[in-house]
C-alpha cells in the first residue's frame, strides 16, 4: 500500500467572494460555508470565523478539528462521512497544510452535566503547546438545532451522540469542500508512505492505539455503556493517515482524540520516519477494553495475540484518556511484558495533586512511560480581545475573556499522545 | 552582594567528639566551620560563609527528639542563616535522620535547607518530601563531590531563583510532579525510548511507577495459642565469635541460628556485632534486642503454642533496599517451609 | 524485610525504636521500642523492672498478631 500525501502549504486565510488558493493564501467565501453547514438542517445557526496564529483570540467549547483533504482521483476523503465506505491509504491525497477546520458547540440534551472544557488559544502560553494554535483555523461556531435541546427527549444520551456525529460530518464536509480548491493543481511537496520490506533485518515494532474512534464511519466499538467493547483490530498506518479514523468522544480537552491528530499523528509518523532505518514498522492495532474485567482481559489477550502473529519485539502504545480504560491499558502492558514484548506507553497524568504519584492504576511492568504532562496542574491564560464559541466556560466561573486560571485538562490537545504535543512532567 | 550565611550540621563523629561511644552527646553549636565544614567553607569561597556549626550525637537526636529540636530551633534563631546545610550523611541511617530533622526544622522556620546523603539512606524516604537532598556516594571518600553538590543547591535555594526539576538540579526527587515543556514532541520521545530499550541501552521512564508499594496486611492469627512464632531480627545478634562472619554494616547475607531448648540469650554465648550503635548494653544482655527470655515465658504460659527452633538474623545497618527485599523473600521461604504462623521482628 | 514476610500472608509484629522508618516504608504492625541499641531493654531500670518492661512490649507485639489491620497499626512507646 502506497500513499502519496501532497501538501499545499497555507500561510494565511482571507475572506473572499469565492474559494481560491494562490501563493499560500486560502480565500474563503464564509457565506457559502454557512449555507453548506446549514443545508442539512442539523443546526439553528453557524458563525464562520477565520483566525490566525498570533491573534488575541480564544476558542472555547471546541469539539473537534480536521485538516482539509481532497482525493484527485475518485475516492472518499473521509469514508463513511464524505463518500462511500472504501479503503483509504492508497494512491494520492491532497492536503491543505497549515489549515484546520475547527468546530465549537454548546451542550445539547443528553450531554453529561459535567462537561469537559476544551480551549484553543491563538496566542499566549497555551498557544505554544498544541499544533492547532499554529494552524490557520476556519472556525465553525455551531448552534444546535432545537430538536437536540429538548430535555425530555427519551434516549437523551443517544441524541447527544447523534448530534456529535452530525458535528463531525459537517466539519468533514467543510474540510473536503475547502481542499477541493487544489483540484488540478500540483502539490508543492509529496511524501510517500509505504511499509516496504527493509533491506536488512530490523526489530519489528507495532503501534497500539487505545481508543474508540469512528472507523470508516462506523463505531469501532459501541459507546453504549452496557455493551461497549470490541475485539482489537489491525490497521495499516496509511489508513490512519488518510482519513479512516474520525474523533468520536468529547473527553477532557487536553487529551481529546481530534480527527486532526489521526491525520497528523506523532508516534505513528515517527515510527514511519524510522522504518527501514532503525526499525521495521509492521502495523497499527486499534484496541479498547470494556466495562468489566472479562471484557478487558479478552481485549488484552486478543491484542497480545495479534502482536504475536505480527512477530513484533516491541510496541509503542498511546493510552485512552484517564478513567477505567487505564486499567486495561496497564493490563495490556503487563500481558506484553510477560510475553516478551517490550512496551513503551505514552499517557497523560490526569489525576492528583503534585505530591500524588498520579496513577489511577499501574503495574510494575510499566517501566517505560512517556508522560504527556501533569494535566491536573493549572495554567494562567491571559486576557484576549475575542472569544469564540460561547460566553461562559464549563467548569470555571471566571469569564473566558481572561485572565483566567484553568487546568491543563481544559486546553485542547496539550496532552495528546496521538497528535503532536510537547507537554511532559518532571519530578521536583 | 553580601555573602550567603550558611549554618552547617554534622554529627558527633564528624565534629571530632568520637564514634559510637559518644553517640549520646547532646547538641552544641560553635561559630564558624568545623570538620567537613572546612571543605564546605572552601567550596563556598567568595559566595558564602559558614557562620556556625551545629553538632549532636546520633542517638541523642533520635532518642530525645524534642530536646534536640528545642536546641536546634534556638541555634537557628541565634545565627539567622540564609540556608542550612546538613551532612553529608552518606549511608548512615541515624545521621541521615538527624540531618533530615535539622532541615525540616529550618524549613518550619522559613529557612531553606539542604541535606546530602546516599539515595538508599533510610532517612531519604522520611524527609525527601520536605527537604532538598543532594545524592552522595556510599562512603566518605566522595566527601568533596558530595559537599560541592549540596553547596551548589544550598546557594541556589538561598537565592531567589526558582529551583528546577530534581534530575537537572541534582537533588533527590521530593515526589512532586509538575508539567514541563519538552524540546521534542511525544512521538520523538516515545520512539527514542523504544530504540533505547531495543538496543538494551539505559533509558529513563518519564513517569516512574511507585516502588514503595503498600503490602496488604496479612490476616491476623485466629488462635494465637495454637500458633508457631519465629524471631527475626536485624540487630546483628549472633553466637559469640561470629563464626559465620555476618557483616556489621551493609550486610549482604542473613543467617539462621538454633535457639532450641534455650531459655534465654546469655551473654556468654551471644553478642551483637551490629556496627551502627554501641553494643555494650546489648552484649551485657542480648535479650535487650532479642527478647527470648520473655518469649519463653509466654510460651510456657501457653500464650502461643511454640517458638520455632530457628531464629533469623541479619544486620540492618546501611543496607540497601534491594538486599532487604531479598532477605525478606528468602526468610519468608524458610518460614513457610517450617510452618511458622507469625513473626516477632526486632529492628534496631 | 517485614513487608516481604507479610506479603506471604504471615503477620509480622515489628518492634522498632525508630517507628517513623517502618511507617514510611510501609510496614503494617509496628510497636515502638525503647532505643536503637536496646529496643526491648532499658539498662536504666533495675533488672526486674526491665523484664516487666520487656514483657509489656512483647505482649503488645503478640496482640498485634491477632489484630485485624486495615491500614497501618502503630503502637508508639509512651514517655519514659
Amino acid at each position: 500500500m502506497r500513499l502519496e500525501l501532497g501538501s499545499f502549504p497555507v500561510a494565511d486565510v482571507q475572506e473572499s467572494d469565492r474559494l481560491s488558493y494562490a501563493d499560500g493564501v486560502l480565500g474563503v467565501d464564509t457565506e457559502a460555508l454557512r449555507q453548506l453547514v446549514l443545508e442539512g438542517g442539523e443546526f439553528a445557526d453557524v458563525s464562520v470565523h477565520l483566525v490566525r496564529p498570533g491573534d488575541q483570540t480564544r476558542l472555547i467549547h471546541v469539539i473537534d478539528a480536521a485538516e482539509p483533504r481532497f482525493k484527485p482521483a475518485a475516492g472518499s476523503t473521509f469514508p463513511g462521512f464524505c463518500g462511500p465506505v472504501e479503503m483509504v491509504g492508497e494512491g494520492g491525497t491532497h492536503r491543505l497544510a497549515g489549515v484546520a477546520v475547527v468546530t465549537t458547540s454548546d451542550l445539547v440534551a443528553g450531554d453529561p452535566v459535567y462537561a469537559p472544557e476544551a480551549i484553543i488559544d491563538m496566542s499566549g502560553p497555551a498557544a505554544d503547546l498544541t499544533p492547532l494554535s499554529r494552524t490557520v483555523n476556519v472556525v465553525l461556531e455551531l448552534e444546535p438545532h432545537p430538536k437536540y435541546l429538548r430535555p425530555d427527549t427519551p434516549d437523551g444520551e443517544l441524541q447527544s451522540l447523534v448530534y456529535r456525529r452530525q458535528i463531525r460530518a459537517t466539519e468533514l464536509k467543510v474540510a473536503s469542500h475547502l481542499a477541493r480548491v487544489t483540484e488540478g493543481l500540483r502539490p508543492e511537496r509529496v511524501v510517500t508512505y509505504e511499509l516496504s520490506k527493509p533491506a536488512r533485518t530490523l526489530p519489528r515494532v507495532a503501534y497500539l492505539l487505545h481508543d474508540i474512534p469512528w472507523m470508516y464511519g462506523a463505531l469501532s466499538a459501541s459507546p453504549d455503556s452496557e455493551a461497549y467493547g470490541s475485539l482489537p483490530t489491525l490497521m495499516h498506518p496509511n489508513e490512519v493517515l488518510d482519513g479512516a479514523l474520525v474523533s468520536i468522544r468529547d473527553y477532557e480537552g487536553c487529551s481529546r482524540d481530534a480527527t486532526y491528530f489521526y491525520q497528523n499523528p506523532s508516534i505513528l509518523s515517527e515510527l514511519y520516519r524510522r522504518h527501514g532505518v532503525d526499525l521495521d514498522f509492521v502495523g497499527v492495532v486499534l484496541f479498547t477494553g470494556g466495562p468489566d474485567m472479562d471484557a478487558k482481559r479478552l481485549a488484552c489477550e486478543y491484542a497480545y495475540k495479534l502482536l504475536r502473529m505480527l512477530d513484533v519485539q516491541a510496541v509503542c502504545a498511546s493510552s485512552s484518556p484517564s478513567g477505567n480504560p487505564w486499567v486495561e491499558f496497564m493490563m495490556f502492558c503487563q500481558r506484553c511484558e510477560r510475553g516478551g514484548i517490550k512496551t513503551i506507553l505514552a499517557m497523560p497524568e490526569e489525576v492528583g495533586a503534585p505530591e500524588d504519584h498520579g496513577f489511577s492504576h499501574y503495574v510494575p511492568e510499566a517501566v517505560a512511560i512517556v508522560s504527556t504532562g501533569r494535566a491536573s496542574q493549572e495554567i494562567e491564560l491571559p486576557r484576549v480581545s475575542t472569544v469564540i464559541g460561547g460566553s461562559e466556560l464549563h467548569e470555571v466561573s471566571d469569564s473566558p475573556v481572561g485572565p483566567v486560571s484553568v487546568p491543563y485538562t481544559s486546553i485542547f490537545g496539550v496532552s495528546s499522545n496521538i497528535g503532536q504535543s510537547w507537554l511532559t512532567a518532571k519530578e521536583y | 552582594m553580601s555573602k550567603t550565611r550558611v549554618v552547617h550540621y554534622i554529627n558527633q563523629f564528624f565534629a571530632g567528639i568520637g564514634g559510637e561511644d559518644q553517640a549520646n552527646v547532646g547538641p552544641s553549636v560553635v561559630e564558624g566551620p568545623k570538620g567537613p565544614g572546612l571543605v564546605l567553607q572552601k567550596i563556598l569561597e567568595g559566595s558564602g560563609e559558614v557562620v556556625a556549626t551545629i553538632y549532636c550525637g546520633d542517638n541523642y537526636v533520635n532518642e530525645f527528639e524534642e530536646k534536640a529540636r528545642d536546641a536546634f530551633v534556638e541555634y537557628l534563631r541565634r545565627y539567622q542563616p540564609d540556608v542550612v546545610l546538613a551532612g553529608p550523611a552518606f549511608t548512615s541511617g541515624r545521621y541521615g535522620l538527624a540531618c533530615g530533622l535539622v532541615c525540616a526544622i529550618a524549613r518550619e522556620l522559613g529557612i531553606p535547607a539542604v541535606s546530602a546523603m546516599h539515595p538508599e539512606n533510610p532517612a531519604v524516604e522520611l524527609y525527601r518530601s520536605r527537604v532538598h537532598i543532594a545524592p552522595t556516594a556510599a562512603t566518605t571518600a566522595e566527601m568533596l563531590d558530595s559537599m560541592s553538590r549540596a553547596s551548589t543547591l544550598a546557594l541556589k535555594l538561598a537565592g531567589d531563583q526558582p529551583i528546577g526539576p530534581a534530575a537537572e538540579e541534582g537533588y533527590l526527587s521530593r515526589g512532586l510532579r509538575y508539567s514541563q515543556v519538552a524540546s521534542d514532541d511525544v512521538g520523538v520521545r516515545t520512539v527514542d525510548m523504544l530504540m533505547k530499550r531495543l538496543r538494551g541501552e539505559d533509558f529513563d521512564t518519564e513517569w516512574p511507577v511507585p516502588t514503595y508499594d503498600r503490602v496488604r496486611p496479612a490476616p491476623p492469627l485466629e488462635a494465637l495459642e495454637q500458633s508457631t512464632l519465629a524471631i527475626v531480627t536485624s540487630g546483628g545478634v549472633v553466637p559469640k565469635g561470629n563464626r559465620d562472619g555476618l557483616q556489621s554494616a551493609r550486610a549482604t547475607r542473613w543467617y539462621s541460628y538454633s535457639i532450641a531448648g534455650r531459655p534465654s540469650l546469655s551473654s556468654e554465648d551471644w553478642e551483637s556485632i551490629h556496627g551502627g550503635f554501641d553494643t555494650t548494653h546489648a552484649n551485657r544482655d542480648p535479650n535487650r534486642i532479642v527478647p527470648l527470655d520473655v518469649l519463653r515465658e509466654f510460651e510456657a504460659r501457653g500464650a502461643f503454642a511454640r517458638l520455632a527452633d530457628t531464629m533469623y538474623v541479619t544486620t540492618g545497618n546501611q543496607s540497601g533496599l534491594e538486599n532487604a527485599i531479598r532477605f525478606g523473600e528468602e526468610i519468608s521461604d524458610e518460614l513457610v517451609k517450617t510452618g511458622v504462623d507469625g513473626v516477632i521482628f526486632v529492628a534496631t | 524485610m517485614a513487608k516481604e514476610i507479610e506479603r506471604r500472608g504471615i503477620p509480622v509484629a515489628l518492634i522498632s525504636a525508630i517507628a517513623p522508618l517502618p511507617i514510611a516504608v510501609g510496614a503494617n504492625r509496628i510497636i515502638g521500642g525503647r532505643a536503637i541499641p536496646h529496643p526491648v531493654g532499658d539498662p536504666a531500670l533495675p533488672p526486674d523492672e526491665e523484664r516487666t518492661f520487656r514483657k509489656m512490649l512483647v505482649s503488645r507485639a503478640l496482640d498485634t498478631l491477632t489484630t485485624e489491620v486495615q491500614d497501618q497499626l502503630v503502637l508508639p512507646l509512651e514517655g519514659p
